[in-house]
């Protein structure tokens, strides 16, 4: 933006001044700490850089020194894996259902988003005091699942809203008109036409569950997950193996988030460009 | 279409009866559709034609089973299908915006509603490609409908529609989507298909010159009740009342407060002041109604007046001033500004007009004979209720 005489608005130095701070603040730590993963073999947690290894990054598959990386590593996507099947089936379903105003829409609908608004190390410990009152024992395949969808669902679900807010209902009609039945039409129209929303909701199920901490903490039970691992780490770890998880991490999320963006760019591709659907 | 072999005809009866139909859509709003009765013969081409909000597309859904009547019952080859399922009906729906899939090929968007019903791969493939060939796209068979062309896009909805050999077909503004050019080329490819399969189509469009253009029958809406169902000449030249004569075009609406009833017409004065001669054939008018004549466009004739001529005393006259001048080619629309607010427009042949160009703002005469003008059925009573009949 420029005005008339060339010259820019000051606004356009504060937002960019903004925009830097945004920047460092979040790529600035990050990237010390993959630079610093890598190393050498006699280096410690800070600059300067003592050789360059892999030796870091070794030391997680090996179990034992640097607590259970691998296994909670593994417990993680499983859970994720699990949170995002989860978010996909319910947030679908909802958002379908939706799409019909019923009595007490509303209700259900603040109820669910209200979920965005309670403090998570409240909800984990309320569920983790309502296993122990039931006399359950928390664990991450049970009350850490539930605590981590009590965080997606509404994630999914305004998100869900948004995707069928752009789906024009003609496809579903013309498909009734074509003689498909209740369920020919949610299979062979409607879920192929938003699945690159739908693959969207599940990204989100997928990394709010992977990095979630305040609800998992108190409901993970005597095995830890990813995140709950790394926090105790940077307590009792005094070498940049830390870094190595924040790098190994940081990878698999890349390649989460990049998997799916191309998948939904492999789709619109395939569906040519400029689809509208007014 | 001028494929190789006719499309297959069907056999079913395609007469549509809607009766005493009403669709309400909210508790307490105006119905969209008011206590509606029309028939519409088998085979025929007909349009329902109004404004946006009239009731059109809602019946249309309604015959299609898109929508549920309120009240009344829709029988298609006399049978009552008001509660049927769409595909139950014998009817085939087009889209306004097609609703074509755009995850599935051309072919498979076609075969859609053979996949449906369990056909196999094969036949239904072998069936779309027939129909494929019927609208010209054969060589587009693998392509997404986002990679058509719009009047591409609309063949492949026809193609879809018709492939289950409908008794009716339901077309909901099928042209609006299309540029100028291709509109006018595709509403005379529809009408061919129509006449090709021999089945009913029901089109909505808010377009008159296109209603008139492609249909037998004219539905002319307002406000969920028929205003005129008429042939497309008779909706032209015969419309029934001010409404459909000033939502039609190419006919002027003339107004007046009955003086005097001599020799079969009633002589009306207008808001004006000028006089005008209406024949009433088998109609009684009282002096003191207020009452309405239609007049065609191109039945008056315009000349220049000059500015000291007074401009009272006219008889089947009107004085007023040229407000806009449109050329259209083989005639020049003049719309004069005639003092009451009704629109008032001749038009005049183009080789009679360049003569002696009249320009805007230019004092005029228009005249007209009297046996041109049609009487309407409104009335208005000089006091007391102002109630129209209509």
């Amino acid at each position: 933006m420029r005005t008339a005489t060339g010259k820019r608005p000051w606004t356009f130095y504060v937002l960019a001044a903004v925009f830097v701070l945004f920047v460092l603040f979040l790529y600035g730590p990050m990237t010390v700490i993959y630079v610093l993963s890598f190393q050498g073999p006699e280096g410690g947690l800070t600059f300067p850089m003592n050789g360059v290894s892999t030796q870091w990054f070794h030391e997680l598959v090996a179990p034992g020194r640097s607590g259970d990386i691998a296994g909670s590593f593994q417990r993680s996507i499983v859970l994720a894996v699990a949170v995002t099947i989860g978010t996909v089936l319910i947030c679908v379903s909802a958002g379908l259902g939706f799409r019909r105003r019923f009595p007490g829409a509303g209700i259900v609908f603040y109820l669910v988003i209200a979920s965005l608004v309670m403090p998570g190390i409240f909800v984990g410990l309320g569920i983790s005091l309502g296993f122990q009152l039931l006399g359950w024992e928390t664990s991450w395949e049970i009350s850490g699942l539930g605590a981590q969808l009590t965080w997606t669902l509404p994630f999914g679900l305004l998100v869900m809203f948004a995707v069928i807010g752009r789906f024009n209902r003609s496809f579903e009609e013309a498909a009734r008109d074509l003689g498909a039945t209740a369920w020919q039409r949610t299979r062979e129209v409607t879920l192929p036409i938003l699945l690159p929303g739908i693959i969207g909701v599940g990204l989100f199920g997928f990394t709010l569950s992977y990095d979630e901490f305040p609800r998992t903490v108190l409901t993970a039970g005597s095995e830890n997950t990813l995140p709950l691992e790394i926090w105790a780490m940077t307590t009792n770890v005094t070498s940049p193996a830390l870094f190595a998880v924040g790098t190994v991490t940081t990878v698999i999320s890349f390649f989460v988030i990049g998997a799916s963006l191309g998948s939904i760019a492999l789709i619109q591709r395939h569906r040519g460009r400029n689809v509208r659907s007014h | 279409m001028d494929g190789a072999a006719p499309l297959s005809k069907t056999t079913g009866n395609g007469e549509i009866e809607v009766v005493a139909v009403t669709k309400v859509y909210h508790q307490g709003a105006a119905p969209a559709v008011d206590n509606l009765d029309l028939r519409i013969e088998h085979g025929s081409y007909c349009c329902l034609l109004g404004p946006s909000g009239c009731g059109k597309t809602t019946i249309l859904r309604m015959i299609a089973g898109h929508e549920v009547p309120t009240e009344g019952d829709i029988l298609i080859g006399g049978r009552n299908v008001t509660n049927l399922q769409p595909v139950e009906r014998g009817t085939a729906m087009m889209f306004q915006s097609y609703a074509l899939f755009p995850h599935r090929s051309v072919l498979d968007n076609v075969a859609f509603a053979l996949k449906m019903r369990g056909a196999s791969r094969a036949d239904r493939h072998a069936r779309a490609r027939e129909l494929l060939q019927k609208v010209h796209l054969e060589a587009f068979a693998n392509r997404l409908p986002a990679q058509l062309s719009g009047g591409q896009q609309q063949r492949v909805a026809l193609a879809r529609a018709l492939i289950t050999n409908p008794r009716v077909l339901l077309l909901d503004e099928p042209l609006s989507a299309l540029d100028e050019y291709l509109r006018l080329q595709m509403r005379g490819e529809l009408r061919r298909v129509q006449r090709e399969l021999g089945i009913t189509f029901i089109h909505v469009t808010h377009t008159q010159l296109e209603a008139i253009a492609v249909a037998d029958t004219v539905v002319v809406m307002a406000q969920g009740r028929i205003e005129q169902a008429a042939s497309a000449r008779d909706i032209f030249l015969a419309p029934r009342n001010a409404y459909v004569t000033r939502f039609i075009g190419g006919q002027n609406v003339l107004s007046g407060v009955v003086e005097h009833v001599a020799g079969g017409a009633a002589v009306a004065v207008t808001g004006t002041g000028a006089r005008i001669e209406i024949p009433l054939g088998n109609a009684h008018v009282a002096p003191g109604e207020q009452i309405f004549g239609s007049l065609r466009r191109d039945r008056v004739a315009v000349r220049r007046r000059d500015s000291g001529q007074p401009a009272a005393d006219l008889l089947n006259m009107f004085a007023g001033e040229v407000h806009a001048i449109e050329n259209q080619g083989s005639y020049v629309k003049m719309t004069i500004d005639t003092g009451d607010g009704e629109e008032f427009v001749a038009n005049v042949l183009d080789e009679d007009y360049f003569v002696d160009p009249i320009d805007i703002g230019a004092p005029v005469l228009a005249g007209w004979e009297p046996r041109e003008v049609r009487l309407l059925e409104d009335r208005r009573q000089p006091r007391g209720a102002m109630a129209t009949a209509a």
